[in-house]
């Protein structure tokens, strides 16, 4: 069971030149456990805000993140992030990226290189466990990051704009592979996106946010049995309904 | 091929080299001028028969070589933990920052007489070498640790990592290219203070003493042969060390201008 409850946010920067800049205001909702929800709105909305408390990266400026009832305030082993980049260590293997995690909670050396490899095969990398980040593709490498967040088991999955930096074609193909995952592992998914179309293949739920300063406009729910077609005439009336806002 | 290309290359690059300097040579009425060929002849004298003390060219050379890698150990053992801990720690840094940015810009050559007064023997020549390798290693190793990637160090975070092992796992590997790098210079500036170490007397072996002695004589055919040998050993080590790097560090690609 991992609930996320987000209660009253409020979140403020001061920026360099004394202005203060108020990045989520009043932010109010409540993630089941097991969906997968994709929080999407222009840049500087604050999805990645968000995101980032949620992960025990930044603190609100009031109100509160749970986490089964239980408030956030630092980074949690329950909680596993993918961010933007891949943020892989150069100098280690892809099998020892995906160790990585596995080996600063010290588990011990055969369940981790068990675990990772079976979270390479998930992702489909059995095949370039020995490679260096450098050697593979921007693709490879960002399954890699996912790979290495799922090895740690986190019952919710946090995902920065994962497939923002790939070329179209690999991001579709990574969005199908994501819901495979998804249906596979059951866990709790928070899935930040500037794309529509992505946020309504791959959500349940679509939280739409708006900018400065950021807040809940709209949460849609996406009723469309998976796997679900891109084209088919339910999903471009969800895509249209939240355009229309947009 | 490439290989055998390379070394016609290299080798078509020194004789247009050699050809300009007799070209220079036969214009210049000076004669302590010296030409290829006398230098040619003194590295034959040099490496046979010896110096004016009957020491030959490959011990002077040895002997210099051993002195600079023992300074240079020292360098890397004395630079890479100091330099690791200063850039770790800001606080410690605040305070030794007014001993050590001042000291790393006296020059090596400044400290000769105090090392002759309070040094003897082969510890004279270690410190200067010493002095000419700690500081370029100590500088990259404090900004190879300020240049870690905080998106990695926040990577660890999220896997509730310590700070033990993220300076561990992160911080060391991160930084190790360029503590690699740190070394190479500080094995060129090292190589370079040889001379200096060597003008201490007291010892006559060494290619610095012998560039010194034959200085002395106005022999400018044997002190060039000491300033080629020098710097054509400074470049293989320093091949060699940038092949290591190559090897052990493939992932830090360098741009090509």
């Amino acid at each position: 069971m991992s609930e996320l409850v987000y209660k009253n946010i409020n979140k403020s920067f001061t920026t360099v030149r004394g202005e203060n800049v108020v990045a989520l205001q009043d932010i109010n909702l409540t993630i089941e456990d097991g969906s997968f929800v994709c929080l999407v709105g222009k840049s500087g909305c604050g999805k990645t805000t968000l995101l980032r408390m949620t992960a025990g990266l930044e603190t609100p400026s009031s109100g509160s993140v749970t986490i089964n009832g239980r408030s956030i305030s630092d980074t949690d082993p329950k909680v596993g992030i993918v961010f933007q980049e891949d943020r892989l260590l150069p100098w280690r293997t892809i099998l020892t990226n995906v160790e990585f995690g596995l080996e600063l909670a010290k588990v011990g050396k055969a369940e981790r290189r068990e675990r990772a490899l079976h979270y390479l095969d998930l992702v489909g990398l059995s095949n370039f466990s020995e490679a260096h980040p450098h050697e593979l593709s921007g693709g490879m490498k960002q399954r890699a990051a996912i790979a290495r967040a799922l090895a740690n088991e986190p019952e919710v999955l946090l995902m920065d704009e994962p497939f923002g930096a790939l070329d179209a074609q690999t991001r579709l193909q990574m969005q199908d592979e994501l819901i495979r995952i998804y249906l596979k592992e059951s866990r709790t998914i928070v899935f930040v996106t500037h794309s529509v179309d992505e946020a309504v293949f791959l959500a349940d739920k679509v939280v739409v946010l708006s900018p400065s300063p950021g807040r809940i406009q709209e949460v849609v729910q996406i009723d469309v049995p998976r796997p679900r077609d891109r084209t088919a005439p339910e999903v471009v009336q969800y895509i249209r309904k939240i355009m229309i806002n947009f | 091929m490439n290989f055998i290309r390379k070394v016609f290359l290299r080798s078509l690059q020194i004789a247009v080299l050699v050809a300009l300097w007799q070209l220079v040579h036969s214009f210049t009425k000076s004669v302590f001028f010296t030409s290829p060929a006398e230098v040619f002849k003194a590295a034959w004298q040099l490496t046979t028969v010896g110096d004016m003390q009957g020491i030959t060219l490959q011990r002077n050379l040895w002997t210099s070589f051993f002195r600079v890698l023992h300074g240079f150990v020292w360098g890397l053992v004395t630079g890479i933990p100091l330099g690791l801990f200063l850039g770790l720690s800001s606080g410690a840094y605040k305070w030794l920052k007014i001993i050590i940015e001042p000291a790393r810009f006296i020059p090596p050559l400044a400290w000769v007489p105090l090392a002759i007064i309070f040094l003897n023997g082969e510890a004279r020549y270690a410190f200067i070498i010493w002095l000419g390798t700690f500081f370029p290693v100590l500088i990259t190793t404090m900004s190879g640790v300020h240049s870690v990637d905080r998106s990695l160090w926040e990577v660890g975070k999220t896997f509730r990592g310590t700070r033990l092992q993220l300076i561990w796992k992160i911080v060391l590997p991160s930084s190790a290219p360029h503590i690699a790098a740190g070394a190479r210079l500080g094995l060129g500036t090292g190589w370079a203070c040889i001379v200096a170490a060597e003008m201490i007397g007291g010892e006559s072996v060494g290619i610095g003493r012998m560039i010194v002695n034959y200085g002395e004589l106005i022999r400018l055919d044997a002190v060039v042969v000491g300033m080629i040998v020098i710097g054509l050993l400074g470049y293989f080590l320093n091949e060699i060390l940038l092949g290591l790097e190559r090897y052990f560090f493939p992932w830090q690609q360098k741009v090509k201008m």
